[in-house]
């Protein structure tokens, strides 16, 4: 019984660190730009998969969108008339660095198949890369409409990432090894390294978020921003930037998560969305901006997910669904979000 | 006073609408069904029942609310009929309609428990609503079939006559659109249709009103659940096949894309959306997916770029493009002439607003201290002070939508009523500091949705025209109201083209139209003009004398020592004086407010 | 040393034309104060030279530099920097933190940050609190010091004075005319006209979007018609009124 139990609990907090990695992206995003991102999952997806082409030494067809999008940005944003000469020079060495980024990650995973960290590299950075291609391409055009017409708006980002994904990986889905492969007998219960690892490596990048949200100036711009918008563009602040750099955030740790988690799952198309829900189910304990109750939704729904595949394990996604209902209820009793944007 | 410019003819023109959109959609439908080869009929069937479930969802998107869940209530319909039809041997009709019942049923108690969600938390919740009724589905392999669902569904028959004949169905199914979208094209007209489009502009403006905003919220929801079952209980007997696939998260999609091709606005758009959006699917599948050799999934991203270029390029929807070319169906003036005299509620002699030592603590900072002051019959009390003084906390206690912190207050001799929409029936109405006028409809509407504390037609009625007397009369009652301040000349203009002035005249026009013994006016001069302060003066002069009691908040002081009988003064939360015109433009005291010291 | 100049400025809000055809000139290390009663588009004025209303006629030049169409930070980056009518902190953070985040465009040296506590001494012993935590006046000396943080050339005051206690508007005009005189060009909003006047150089009297009165802190004082314009009186109402008992 004691062994039963713990083992739920050492499955439950495995998902919970993954639905956190997702929780804390659509919490970043929200709270900067009002965007509730029902896209969220489609990164995981993307992540998995990219990851697993990274692995197998094929260079990504991602990495070259990618890398196409931003190159076109870059063109329209040195057209600005405003800028002075040492702005547009500074415009045009930075867009170039970060385009060599994507490519060239890209590049060296396909020359050294099987190198996990690079292949990490590698689509973390195509992925969080774009996430911030999105943002300018579907939010900054209508940075001032209401949450509903955003969220309808990522409604079709969803789709065109989704349908996006099948094209370019097929259905089929793709087995991806774990960082070593065995365990690790903990008591009564073993626990897979690569449990282990998607613990750790959850807890170092939620640390690495807060100490960057904290300590550097960049990351208190982006609080500034999600707390007061106007504000933050009175002290000046490119709210545009900040709202990039939060997608490209959240799109980069729902990257991680489907990285992590493909090992367990298999890498597929249709993975993201209903692990996409589930950050939502957690990040809506604390309204979607606020991180601490988000993490623990995060414990909430992974255990409540473990514990109901063994007791009534076919009703498993019913019940974790529907959890979100009482937990938007007492969220919206205790504190209703704003109807009209800020 | 100018003529009505764009709408002639009788009072019956939205009448007149209605039924040209039934008897347009079921010709057009009933001669694709006879001629067109076989594909195209199971198409115009397929068209038929999304466009039924689009058409709940519009309204629901009029009101104000978006599902990202509806399909789960054609689910909900579909699986019910069909499994009680199969299994349980009921005769099909009644299958359909248990069906039918068992997703209005689900409506109310989803809409009950969601509904007092705010902002994107409504979405989020049906949403998981939807996700959790798949999941549902799947996990109920025993009763439903699992993923690979069931089929040998017995076909819908009705007295014996069995529903066999591919044509005939789409007939039925089209008769049902075509009902459906003519009742509601009237019913957006109606007296229930203004309070829906009040209730997306502002709750609070449509419950001053008189609408109790839960309970018609409700309604819309229900409705828009009952269509959706409709439809899925239809899917079942006509594929006689069924599986969660057609009733998940893509489906609920594709309605909200519907929808907003549609425009968002009008049921004769759901119908358009939905042949829209089959078209472009059968277009994608059969072209550019054939001639490029891919998958299905091109489809989903082709429907993602319009859905997101279309709110990116109107985020209003394509209606706020198309609403300018839309003919204006609406009421011409009425020979008769009717006046617009106050109720006589009240008590005669006594005050109609009498507010007693009041005070209000927001946390431990005092917004507002012992302010006292009366408003008695054909009075017109003005209450004025610089900014952050406590007028509009003075204001929002007088009429109940604050809860003091101390004393009292008497409105027409008994404490404000709780519910912001029993207001109405004490023959108070009001207009509000930052207008709030429903920006799509007509002026003349805007207004007669004033009088909508008057009348009884309820959805029913609307759909089907049993209220003609009843609009008839508020219609003469808008128009009136709309000779008094001036603007029937722009009775059939659309809100959004007012400029600040006009529409805070419609927003008196609109208060006027409910009858009220009290009238509050919430800054209604901020933003005009010196002439169109000048009209202001001078209507409320003529309300004074037609037997109404206004209380006046206001910036411009000179206008309200014109106005009023009596001025109230506020000062950083207290009452600094009270008195005639003539002794608070002399105090020192008041001018030091206003000008500093 | 900067020279604003603005000239038939139209800024509006949806429907409606707040402020029409202004014209408006600060001289370097002027100050300069703009009053008018409650909804003379004194806000929306700010607001329209700020780019948070982005103007829909008209042209702001700033040392003869157009600022049309550029976006708040731009024009923060440029030196142009407005202290709003509500303050618009970062309630949540601690007050260096809202200090550090006005210096963002400069990296936030400490030097500025020094100054900034030399100024406001308060804030320097409430360094770590959460800035909703801060009573009025001293968010108002918040936001000001906020915006000194970003170095600027031209300051844009909305109400510095609005709710606050006697005491605490002293204290803030003290640093006003400190700024004054360390050669920083002004442009002063206030409601309270007198307390404007007794520090600003020259004023400009709005009504409904219009400048009606415009002349030096002393001619404006002795003028009477500076009363109308708040407490009205420019219209005949009563004509308007007498008129309904006439038939």
């Amino acid at each position: 019984m004691l062994d039963t139990l713990l083992f739920l609990i050492a499955d439950g907090v495995t998902n919970g660190a993954v639905y956190g990695l997702l929780a804390l992206s659509l919490i970043v995003i929200y709270t900067v730009t009002r965007v509730v991102n029902i896209a969220q999952g489609e990164y995981v997806t993307l992540g998995a998969l990219s990851f697993a082409s990274a692995l197998s030494g094929t260079f990504s067809v991602l990495s070259a969108i990618v890398a196409g999008g931003l190159a076109a940005f870059a063109l329209k944003d040195i057209a600005d008339r405003h800028l002075t000469g040492a702005m547009r020079i500074r415009i045009v060495l930075s867009r170039a660095l970060w385009i060599f980024i994507v490519l060239a990650t890209a590049w060296l995973a396909n020359l050294l198949p099987g190198s996990y960290w690079l292949a990490v590299l590698a689509s973390l950075v195509a992925i969080a890369s774009l996430g911030a291609l999105i943002y300018r391409l579907t939010v900054e055009p209508v940075s001032g409409a209401s949450p509903i017409v955003l969220l309808i708006v990522s409604v079709g980002v969803y789709m065109v990432l989704h349908g996006t994904a099948v094209l370019i990986w097929g259905a089929e889905p793709r087995s991806v090894p774990p960082v070593v492969e065995g365990g690790v007998q903990l008591g009564p219960v073993f626990v897979t390294y690569q449990s282990l690892w998607i613990c750790g490596a959850s807890l170092v990048a939620m640390i690495a978020l807060y100490l960057f949200s904290e300590r550097t100036l960049t990351g208190q711009a982006l609080q500034a921003t999600a707390v007061n918008r106007t504000g933050a563009q009175l002290c000046g602040i490119p709210v545009g930037v900040a709202g990039q750099l939060s997608f490209a955030i959240g799109a980069g740790f729902s990257a991680l998560s489907g990285l992590l988690l493909a090992p367990l799952i298999t890498a597929n198309y249709d993975m993201g969305l209903p692990i996409g829900l589930k950050g939502f189910v957690a990040a809506a304990l604390g309204g979607i901006v606020e991180y601490p109750t988000a993490l623990v939704g995060v414990l909430l729904v992974g255990l409540t997910e473990s514990f109901s595949a063994y007791q009534v394990s076919a009703y498993r996604d019913v019940v974790v669904y529907l959890m979100v209902i009482p937990i938007l209820l007492w969220r919206n009793a205790v504190r209703p979000p704003e109807t009209h944007g800020n | 006073m100018s003529s009505p410019s764009k709408v002639q003819g009788s009072w019956r023109t939205p009448n007149v609408a209605s039924i040209a959109v039934a008897v347009g959609l079921i010709v057009v439908a009933s001669a694709i069904a006879i001629f067109a080869p076989q594909y195209n009929v199971t198409l115009l069937v397929t068209v038929g029942l999304s466009a039924v479930a689009a058409m709940g969802l519009t309204l629901l998107l009029i009101a104000g609310q978006v599902s990202l869940g509806q399909a789960a209530f054609m689910a909900v319909g579909a699986y019910v009929s069909a499994i009680l039809a199969r299994d349980h041997g009921f005769p099909a009709i009644f299958a359909l309609l248990a069906g039918v019942a068992a997703s209005a049923v689900c409506g109310v108690i989803v809409g009950g428990i969601t509904l007092r969600l705010k902002g994107h938390f409504l979405p989020l919740a049906t949403l998981a609503m939807g996700m959790a009724c798949s999941a549902a589905i799947v996990a109920a392999g025993p009763v439903t079939g699992g993923a690979s669902g069931f089929g040998q569904i017995p076909p819908l028959s009705i007295g014996g006559f069995e529903l066999v004949d591919d044509r005939a169905f789409a007939i039925v199914v089209w008769s049902i659109v075509a009902v459906a979208a003519g009742g509601f094209s009237r019913l957006l007209n109606t007296r229930t249709g203004r309070a829906i489009a009040a209730l997306k502009t502002d709750i609070e403006m449509a419950e001053v009103f008189g609408v109790n905003a839960t309970r018609l919220r409700l309604l819309v929801f229900v409705v828009a659940a009952t269509l959706a079952g409709l439809s899925g209980g239809l899917f079942a007997f006509y594929f006689k096949f069924i599986s969660p696939a057609p009733f998940g998260l893509t489906s609920s999609i594709n309605l909200l894309i519907a929808c907003i091709f549609g425009g968002m606005s009008h049921p004769f758009g759901a119908v358009l959306g939905a042949s829209a959006v089959t078209a472009l699917e059968m277009l994608l599948q059969n072209t550019v997916a054939r001639m490029l050799g891919l998958s299905g999934n091109v489809e989903m991203i082709v429907f993602g770029v319009v859905l997101i270029g279309v709110l990116l390029r109107w985020p209003g929807g394509i209606w706020s493009a198309l609403h300018r070319a839309w003919p204006v169906f609406s009421t011409s003036r009425p020979a008769r002439n009717i006046e617009l005299t106050p109720s006589k509620r009240g008590v005669d002699g006594e005050d109609l607003l009498s507010v007693s030592g009041i005070g209000k603590k927001f946390g431990g900072l005092t917004a507002l201290r012992d302010v006292s002051f009366s408003v008695g019959a054909d009075q017109i009390v003005g209450l004025i002070g610089p900014n952050g003084a406590g007028k509009s906390t003075t204001f929002n206690i007088a009429t109940g939508l604050t809860e003091p912190s101390e004393g009292s207050v008497l409105l027409m001799g008994a404490p404000p009523p709780s519910r912001a929409s029993d207001l109405v029936h004490r023959g108070v109405s009001r207009t509000f500091q930052h207008v709030r006028i429903v920006l799509e409809r007509t002026v003349l509407e805007n207004v007669a949705f004033g009088a909508y504390a008057q009348g009884r037609s309820g959805m029913i009625a609307g759909m089907f025209g049993l209220d003609q007397a009843e609009e008839a009369a508020t219609f003469a009652k808008a128009w009136r109201a709309l000779e008094i301040v001036e603007l029937d000349g722009l009775a059939h203009e659309p809100a959004s083209r007012l400029a600040m002035g006009q529409a805070r005249l419609v927003e008196v026009a609109r208060a006027l139209i409910s009858r009220p013994r009290l009238l509050l006016l919430d800054e209604p001069a901020a933003g005009l003009r010196t002439g169109e302060k000048l009209k202001l003066v001078t209507l409320l002069h003529r309300l004074k004398r037609a037997g109404m009691s206004v209380l006046l908040v206001e910036h411009d002081m000179d206008l309200v020592m014109n106005c009023v009988d009596r001025v109230v003064v506020l000062d950083r939360g207290r009452g600094l004086m009270t008195g005639h015109p003539d002794e608070v433009r002399r105090d020192e005291r008041v001018i030091a407010a206003y000008l500093g010291t | 040393m900067p020279d604003l100049c603005i000239s038939g400025l139209n800024v509006g809000y949806g429907r409606a034309t707040v402020i029409e055809s202004l014209d408006l000139d600060v001289k370097s290390g002027e100050l300069v104060t703009v009053l008018g009663a409650n909804g003379a588009g004194k806000s929306t004025l700010l607001n329209g030279i700020m780019g948070l209303r982005p103007p829909r006629a008209g042209s702001v030049t700033l040392d003869g530099v157009d600022l049309a169409g550029l976006r708040p930070e731009q024009l923060v980056a440029r030196g142009v920097v407005l202290v709003p009518e509500r303050r618009e902190l970062f309630g949540s953070l601690p007050v260096e933190v809202n200090l550090r985040l006005g210096g963002y465009r400069t990296g936030a040296p400490a030097k500025s940050l020094e100054r900034i506590y030399g100024l406001f001494p308060i804030l320097a012993e409430r360094r770590r609190q959460k800035a909703a935590t801060l009573s009025g006046g001293e968010q108002q000396m918040l936001a000001v010091g906020r915006a000194l943080m970003a170095e600027p050339r031209l300051l844009m005051l909305d109400e510095p004075s609005i709710g606050l206690a006697p005491l605490i508007v002293q204290e803030i005009l003290r640093v006003i005319g400190q700024l004054k005189s360390e050669g920083l060009t002004i442009i002063l909003v206030e409601q309270n006209a007198r307390l404007a006047l007794s520090v600003a150089d020259r004023g400009y009297v709005l009504e409904v979007g219009r400048i009606v009165l415009e002349g030096s802190s002393a001619e404006l004082s002795a003028d009477p018609r500076l009363s109308q314009a708040y407490l009205g009186g420019a219209a005949d109402y009563a004509a308007a009124r007498d008129q309904v008992y006439v038939d």
